[in-house]
């Protein structure tokens, strides 16, 4: 294919799909900087394998499935500087000290809850509630049964309502 | 679809969900729902799970100027495209000569502003096709170049391959 072809089909997906890797990467990390570094090398390796990929389909399962990868790289990356350092990446439009204050508690309550949840679950509620994508997009993505999906999603949701509620103390081990 | 429910027959959680996440189930569900106390309670239950995990939703946006890096990093980097093709010229000219050394005086009977049109014209093609191409069809492009010579050649009878 020609290079400018390519360039624009990247163009296309990057409008398309691009606020959504974008989402799940920041919500992954917690940290702008970070969710556009996976939001690029996303697109970045996209780009290299577009000749793989099958244009009859939509692209948005094969590309969060690339980000959910690269996601994976970089928790495995990073698991002892999690939680360590957290933006304010909701920004409300001027806030006050007091509205800053909250929203900067409620961000930092959400990650932690992200980051005790499973990886298994994990996936899963970012998927649906941050990609807001479907559950067979969620199953293509993760390579997993839709029956599956549908277990994990709901057991995932009950744990991060106790996680954000601290029913059990905010932690979740293993299972 | 995987679902059976009849309206008599409570659905299980999952399909509660499945309704709840706008998924595709069975019609009679939703009615369902609305008659039994028990499953309504427990769809009104996980409703409330389903709000507290949408808390995760995030309206946050590519920052400026996304693409536009992006851009620059897959953009075709000119030198190895412009040193490849060059490559491939001198490829096709020293092959050619190999080939035929008769193909130097046809150059030099052509007159000199022909000469650089042709030059021009087919090192352009070149730097075209291979920025388009990997090194190892930038190969494959090269011996297909070569094999068409010797061809050409053969078939004007030139040559003895």
């Amino acid at each position: 294919m020609v290079v400018q072809l390519l360039q624009e089909l990247l163009q296309e997906m990057v409008e398309t799909y691009g606020d959504r890797v974008y989402r799940l990467a920041l919500r992954y990390t917690g940290n702008r900087t970070q969710a556009e570094d996976i939001a690029q090398e996303t697109f970045l390796k996209a780009y290299k394998n577009l000749d793989r990929y099958d244009r009859s389909r939509p692209a948005g399962p094969w590309l969060f499935k690339i980000a959910t990868n690269i996601c994976r790289n970089w928790l495995r990356d990073n698991r002892e500087v999690l939680c360590s350092g957290i933006e304010d990446y909701n920004r409300t439009p001027n806030p006050g000290p007091e509205e800053l204050y909250l929203a900067r508690e409620g961000e930092e309550k959400l990650l932690h809850a992200i980051h005790n949840l499973p990886v298994k679950y994990r996936e899963v509620i970012l998927l649906k509630h941050v990609s807001e994508l479907s559950y067979n997009q969620i199953a293509e993505i993760l390579d997993l049964e839709l029956s599956l999906v549908k277990n994990r999603l709901y057991r995932g949701r009950l744990m991060l309502r106790d996680l954000l509620t601290k029913r059990n103390g905010g932690y979740y081990s293993g299972e | 679809m995987e679902v059976t429910t009849a309206v008599n027959k409570c659905p299980d959680i999952l399909t509660i969900q499945a309704y709840l996440d706008k998924e595709e189930v069975h019609e009679d569900v939703a009615k369902h729902l609305q008659s039994c106390p028990d499953c309504h309670r427990n769809y009104r239950e996980l409703a409330e799970v389903i709000v507290t995990a949408d808390k995760l939703k995030t309206e946050a946006s590519l920052p400026e100027g996304f693409y536009k890096k992006l851009a620059v990093k897959t953009a075709p980097r000119p030198f190895p495209a412009a040193l490849a093709a060059a490559a491939m010229f001198l490829l096709a000219f020293l092959s050619s000569y190999v080939l035929y050394p008769g193909y130097l005086n046809w150059w030099l009977s052509v007159g000199i502003t022909q000469q650089v049109g042709l030059m021009i014209d087919f090192f352009l093609e070149l730097l075209f096709a291979v920025q388009a191409l990997g090194y190892f069809w930038l190969i494959v492009f090269a011996l297909i170049l070569v094999a068409l010579e010797v061809l050409i050649l053969h078939k004007f009878k030139i040559v003895e391959v």
